[in-house]
């Protein structure tokens, strides 16, 4: 019974929101992890026609020692597993649900023909089963190894090598095919579990998603360049850029969480990283005019921010419920985090504008508000006269979903800006570029020598070069659950 | 065909009879007249037996059953349940059970495939409907109702309920039993339809008072029109020509 006690243990927190599914089903003290995670998933997804359940058959009324959570569990079991309880022991528990068998399977029929539906399965909750499953993007981690090597390692393993396609929709099972858009980016169909592959292992490949791939693959730094990672944790574009980088030059990356760090080093190191220094410490801390930091031309931003892209299905599954009710009050509440959030957005894109050798600005959000994308792009282009928005041509052109053009004056602006949403697979995403003004560096150049104007020429050259490099040697991030840690963590901050 | 019979000046004829589809119960020490509208219509197809349960002649509120077995109440004798033992066919079931509902007629409504029982009856109960009579068991009320027994009747082919029974209750209902269910009245108005009126697969009998309305009604929810025993196999015969002509 230890195994349903500690299950209704983590459903407890779960349901008071202390902390996420993933952390709780994966924790070091849960003994059968994939089980505890699926019985608590599967369980969190029928959890109201559960509660229904037991509230018709008044299963709580007659047996007045079951607590409710793990009545919740074991009637799971009961009734949608398909192999029944568990049979780790005959504990009372299990003893006072099979006494109730009858009356709760018919319930549930009852329940069933209420609602007019046929199969169990249809009971899940509507928002679940309409929210889009994205494929499994694995990131390939070219300090390791190679794009071929990986595909010729999941070959050997029975999978199917396909062609690219724009509609990720139905992927058939035990196929893997090339991204689109990104060069070492991979697709495999949705719940392809890799967490125990051993390229995942190893650090040869990264579980992360698409968008989140973007930032880096935008921010291309030149092999030997200075980086900063503003907000790095947990580490899968700082690994991203290093892969870039082909593990030469500086990343900096900082983070305030100290346990967050040390994932960010584990996660860098697995990955085969030499040139990371973690620094723990806010990054509006840091004094741009520092010398260690005088070479930093290239900069990462990826600040805290709601988060509201990022198609969780599991913490959906935590809030369908209490959603409707929710919604209304703290509508007021989430208008003004969402306004601290952006004044703290454009606070750390201002800090990062007063580096004096910075030339190109990545920022990035998991967000869809544009209160945290737009707006806040077109607050800092107010306020800062060096820097502006790069060209379509340096931000993924092929990439269709811009900004949104009714925030701007004018569309090219928004046309400069990549949003992602679920109905592009991916999370909903969005990455901007600043670029220091051309003719704002060569007006000042031109007053103290000319040889400065070729050195920004030069400079535009090595853009150009990196443009190449982009489309022939990507690397590297990390999986969607970090992502998540991610915005929950961050939003600590805040 | 439906039948009309009486008991003893009485219309109730569901409280003083038990039919399924393999045997029928009537009280002991009935008339030779009430005995013979049984035994004509049923005689050579099923046992009709003279039981008595507890000493009462109510065997029809006392008793639940179906085509796989038969539920009496605990108050039963063991004499009476050694004379129902020897007359039952073989291949019915028969257990006394310890309820404290012990008119189990009352609380339980039956086909062969489906149960509908009293909320208040007890888990061990439900357990020795499901094994005994081999039907899904559903607590359930009818029209408010918490006497499922006394306010329906059911067969394999329909079923007939309490006129207060909401629409939607009876599409809930007849989506749980699978059949066709009809709100309607039995001995000129009386709604103890389980009283009024007993039924299995191919023949019923009502209270004498019975209108021919709803005899009409009963006849077509049932499915009586030239209902025989064979008919199922006259049936059965019918759609396989369909098929292979």
């Amino acid at each position: 019974m230890n195994f349903y006690m500690q299950a209704a243990e983590i459903l407890t927190k779960l349901l008071a929101k202390e902390s996420s599914i993933k952390s709780l089903t994966l924790a070091d003290n849960v003994k059968e992890k994939k089980k505890m995670y699926a019985l608590i998933c599967e369980t969190l997804k029928y959890k109201n026609v559960i509660n229904q359940v037991i509230e018709n058959s008044q299963l709580l009324k007659v047996e007045k020692k079951l607590p409710k959570n793990i009545a919740i569990l074991l009637v799971h079991d009961l009734l949608f597993s398909s192999n029944g309880i568990k049979n780790l022991s005959d504990g009372p528990y299990k003893a006072a649900i099979m006494r109730n068998e009858i009356r709760l399977r018919a319930e549930l029929v009852k329940l069933k023909i209420k609602l007019k539906i046929k199969n169990n399965e249809d009971l899940i909750s509507s928002g679940y089963r309409n929210s889009v499953a994205l494929p499994r993007y694995v990131r390939v981690n070219t300090l390791k190894t190679s794009v071929e090597k990986v595909i010729e390692h999941f070959q050997s393993e029975g999978y199917m090598l396909e062609e690219p396609i724009k509609n990720l929709n139905n992927l058939s099972p035990k196929t893997i095919r090339k991204d689109f858009h990104l060069s070492d980016l991979l697709i495999l169909p949705p719940d392809t579990d890799l967490h125990n592959h051993i390229l995942y292992l190893s650090g040869d490949i990264i579980l992360q998603d698409k968008a989140s791939c973007f930032p880096s693959y935008v921010c291309s730094p030149s092999i030997n360049s200075y980086v900063i990672d503003a907000c790095a944790a947990p580490g899968n574009k700082t690994s991203h850029l290093s892969a870039i980088m082909k593990n030469s030059g500086k990343i900096w990356a900082f983070d305030l969480d100290k346990k967050r760090l040390k994932l960010l080093e584990k996660l860098t190191q697995k990955a085969g990283c030499k040139n990371i220094e973690a620094v723990h410490g806010s990054f509006l801390d840091v004094d741009p005019l520092d010398k260690k930091y005088s070479k930093v031309e290239y900069i990462l931003l990826d600040p805290s921010c709601s988060g509201s892209g990022i198609v969780n299905r599991l913490d959906r599954l935590l809030d369908s419920s209490e959603q409707k009710t929710y919604q209304s009050d703290s509508n007021q509440k989430s208008q003004e985090r969402l306004k601290n959030l952006s004044e703290f957005q454009v606070k750390i894109i201002l800090h990062a504008f007063k580096f004096p050798l910075a030339k190109k600005i990545v920022y990035s959000t998991c967000s869809i508000h544009s209160q945290e994308n737009e707006q806040v792009v077109k607050e800092v282009l107010q306020q800062n006269n060096d820097f502006i928005l790069a060209n379509r041509n340096d931000v993924i052109p092929t990439w269709n979903r811009r900004g949104i053009s009714s925030e701007f004056d004018d569309n090219e602006e928004a046309d400069k800006l990549i949003r992602t949403l679920p109905e592009d697979f991916t999370n909903g995403f969005f990455v901007a570029c600043f670029i220091r003004k051309l003719n704002y560096m060569e007006n000042a150049t031109n007053t103290i020598n000319t040889s400065n104007i070729n050195n920004s020429k030069r400079q535009k050259r090595k853009r150009k070069r990196k443009k190449h490099k982009k489309v022939d040697d990507n690397l590297n991030e990390n999986d969607d659950v970090d992502l998540e840690m991610n915005v929950q963590k961050k939003n600590r901050y805040i | 065909m439906a039948i009309r019979a009486q008991f003893e000046n009485s219309n109730e004829l569901g409280v003083f009879s038990r039919l399924t589809n393999s045997y029928c119960l009537v009280a002991i020490g009935g008339s030779e007249n009430f005995y013979s509208v049984f035994e004509s219509e049923l005689g050579d197809v099923i046992p009709v037996i003279h039981a008595s349960i507890a000493g009462t002649r109510i065997v029809g509120r006392l008793t639940a059953g179906n085509r796989k077995g038969l539920l009496v109440p605990n108050t039963t004798t063991d004499q009476e349940l050694q004379h129902l033992r020897n007359s039952l066919p073989d291949s019915v079931q028969i257990q006394r059970i310890e309820e404290r509902l012990s008119a189990l007629g009352n609380v339980i409504a039956c086909n062969d495939y489906v149960a509908l029982v009293h909320p208040d009856i007890d888990r061990e109960t439900q357990e020795i409907i499901r094994d005994v009579l081999g039907v899904e068991v559903f607590t359930q009320t009818i029209a408010g109702n918490v006497l499922v027994g006394s306010y329906c009747a059911i067969s394999n082919q329909g079923g007939l309920v309490h006129p207060r029974t909401t629409v939607q209750d009876q599409d809930e209902l007849s989506t749980l039993l699978q059949i066709p269910l009809v709100a309607g009245t039995i001995n000129r108005g009386s709604d103890v339809i389980g009283a009024g009126i007993v039924v299995n697969d191919w023949t019923a009998f009502a209270g004498l008072d019975s209108t021919s309305t709803e005899l009409s009604v009963v006849e077509s929810i049932f499915k009586l029109h030239d209902a025989q025993p064979t008919a199922i196999v006259k049936e059965m015969r019918d759609s396989l020509v369909d098929t292979y002509s």
